[in-house]
């Protein structure tokens, strides 16, 4: 039992001191990660928006969203992004939490010095959901036979 | 006797309804063709069913109703205006659920009544791989929303009778031109017009910053419609603050602005009688709360000592005051920076999402007409204390023309406001009940009445369900008004007794 209690805790502050904070961590608590070094993993999202020399690449966790920074040199290296047809690429990046950008109209961002390690997205492939087709062929054909009986037999006096 | 003219009025009520949720139904196709042009089949198939169930229901209510009376009365016309508003609310929302980014039916529910309302508080998940079908839907929901329903089936359907009934139900009151379908069509030509330059000038800011041209063409339109119809929904979930650009803003700023403005001034000012705008009540009202309201979130923010200098300040705090008191939503912050505001700028940014847009425009809230009435009532009768008992004094407003202040308009100015203070007492105490923070729970509370959408972090998908439905009446409600809800809910009581 006491072997047991010490492995718990060993491991509770093994995960508090190693694991990586997420990107919902640093929005919900900007006070505690302003201005830290820190390694952060997200999925990017929608486009790369490039701005100069650097660019703006949007992140999520799954949960919630932030602007990184980082130069477009880094950005390049982005091949996907995620929409509805594509996985977007898994970035684990290097940089610095700033909870109010004096550069960026008080924005909140990260701000990108490394890419650590990029796991490639790719395209999903969606299949057509068959029942839902055999639906569609149902429920339109019942509203094709109700305006066809409106049209002949049903017509209104107004 | 009773029983046979409830029936056939309700053969009346649900005619029309019938016809509303097919002009919805063909609305749908817009975006089950953009969901063929960019290959998402599966959003196309689900636009399909949503059509497919829209007409099966709206022709199946034709034909049951197909002797129904020719004559409509005001209660007619305000209780299809509520009732249709809510068959549409629940057919509307099968291609969100079936998108599967809404962890229940009851969260696509509240999306669309948040869209329809041009709230734009959302329940939605995962939007960084919605399609661009649904992302036209959802731009298309408020965009319609805004201009009404019914005032799109008025502008397209002919034959619909009583039409200026259940325009006035759907919270809108003014005739621009003689006949209320040729106004339905005026409301949608302005529209039309300010999407066309709107639409122009975000493609080009969206290129500026970084955009492909598909992108910024597609994001300036669904931004468009959002901020036009004060709305709020955006195509990303970390809404404007997506774009990191302070271009954009500036734009979906003076946008949201005028979408605030009653449609009557916007005809006005397109026939070259520009002098209404500063003439107008409402445009006096909105600037001295806009004056008002954003001193005293100033004072709050500055006192928290929550931005470092006056240009962030003016940024993030003004853009959120003008977004809450034009009742669109859009956000430059995070939900939960809004913790760090302070008590003093939650109560500014309340007030301002109580307060509104004008009457007849695409905005929430109690209104800048009504404000302005009584604020110009309560100071001509504190004046009239000092007046000699025999002075006749007339007070007067401008809306288009000089109006007599008479009791009758105090009176429905005020009788309004004090339904829309009593809603939100009401709804205040719902969700204190479930524990939380008052200033959070007063803030949410004004944002879904008054259909703004700022959030203070209470409307998130695991929120308690009775919240959501709370939020989705409040916020159907707050769209129409009152008075079309009242007529809907009161109708079984009184509807037989009428006559």
């Amino acid at each position: 039992m006491k072997h047991f209690v010490l492995f718990t805790f060993i491991m509770l502050f093994a995960s508090i001191t190693f694991a990586l904070p997420t990107i919902s961590d640093m929005i919900n608590n900007p006070d505690i990660y302003n201005g830290k070094f820190l390694t952060v993993q997200g999925q990017a999202v929608g486009s790369v928006m490039k701005r100069g020399n650097y660019a703006w690449v949007n992140m999520t966790d799954g949960s919630q969203t932030l602007g990184f920074w980082m130069p477009y040199s880094l950005a390049k290296e982005i091949k996907y992004t995620a929409s509805y047809d594509f996985k977007g690429d898994l970035l684990t990046v290097e940089g610095t939490f700033v909870a109010m950008s004096l550069e960026h109209d008080g924005d909140m961002e990260f701000d990108v010095s490394k890419i650590v390690k990029i796991i490639p997205g790719g395209k999903i492939s969606h299949e057509i959901n068959s029942g839902r087709v055999i639906f569609l062929i149902v429920i339109a054909s019942l509203a094709f036979v109700l305006w066809i009986l409106k049209r002949k037999f049903f017509t209104s006096k107004s | 006797m009773s029983k046979k003219i409830v029936y056939s009025d309700l053969k009346l009520i649900n005619y029309h309804t019938a016809k509303i949720v097919e002009t919805m139904g063909w609305v749908m196709a817009i975006p089950l063709v953009t969901a063929l042009l960019f290959e998402e089949w599966n959003t196309a198939i689900d636009f399909g069913i949503g059509m497919a169930v829209s007409f099966a229901f709206g022709f199946a209510l034709e034909i049951l109703c197909r002797d129904h009376d020719e004559e409509m009365d005001w209660l007619h016309g305000m209780f299809i205006a509520a009732y249709a508003w809510l068959i549409l609310t629940v057919i509307d929302a099968i291609p969100g659920y079936l998108s599967g980014h809404y962890a229940s039916f009851l969260d696509a529910v509240f999306d669309v009544m948040s869209g329809f309302t041009t709230t734009g508080l959302v329940l939605i998940q995962r939007m960084y791989d919605l399609s661009i079908g649904m992302n036209m839907w959802r731009a298309l929901l408020t965009f319609i929303g805004g201009q009404g329903m019914i005032v799109l089936s008025l502008s397209f359907l002919i034959g619909m009778r009583g039409g200026y009934m259940m325009y006035m139900g759907e919270g809108k009151s003014e005739k621009l031109l003689p006949s209320v379908t040729k106004t339905a069509r005026a409301i949608w030509d302005i529209s039309m017009i300010y999407l066309g330059v709107g639409t122009l000038a975000l493609f080009i800011a969206g290129l500026a910053i970084g955009l492909k041209p598909v992108s910024a063409l597609l994001n300036g339109l669904w931004i468009f419609m959002s901020a036009w119809s004060t709305g709020g929904f955006a195509p990303h979930s970390q809404n404007i603050l997506y774009y990191h650009s302070m271009l954009y803003m500036l734009i979906t700023m003076v946008i949201f602005i005028i979408g605030s403005f009653n449609f009557a001034l916007h005809y006005a000012v397109m026939n070259k009688n520009r002098k209404e705008i500063y003439k107008n009540i409402e445009t006096q009202s909105f600037f001295i709360t806009v004056l008002i309201t954003f001193t005293i979130v100033a004072i709050g923010l500055v006192r928290n000592n929550v931005y470092p200098n006056a240009v962030i300040l003016f940024t993030k705090g003004f853009y959120q005051l003008i977004s809450a008191h034009t009742t669109t939503g859009f956000m430059n912050i995070y939900p939960s920076q809004f913790g760090s505001w302070g008590t003093l700028a939650m109560v500014g940014i309340t007030i301002a999402m109580l307060i509104g847009g004008s009457t007849s425009s695409t905005a929430g809230g109690i209104k800048g007409m009504r404000i302005g009435i009584i604020a110009k009532s309560f100071v001509f009768e504190t004046k009239k204390l000092f007046m000699s008992p025999k002075t006749v004094k007339i007070q007067k407003f401008h809306n288009q023309e000089d109006i007599d202040l008479n009791n009758e308009i105090v009176k429905n100015a005020m009788v309004i406001t004090m339904m829309y203070i009593l809603s939100f007492v009401v709804g205040l105490i719902i969700t204190l009940i479930y524990k939380y923070p008052i200033e959070k729970a007063a803030f949410e509370v004004a944002s879904a009445l008054g259909n703004v959408g700022l959030t203070s972090g209470i409307t998130v998908p695991s929120m308690p369900d009775v919240l959501k439905v709370l939020y989705i009446i409040l916020m159907w409600v707050g769209r129409l008004e009152f008075m079309a809800v009242i007529a809907f809910v009161a109708y079984p009581f009184i509807g037989a007794k009428r006559r």
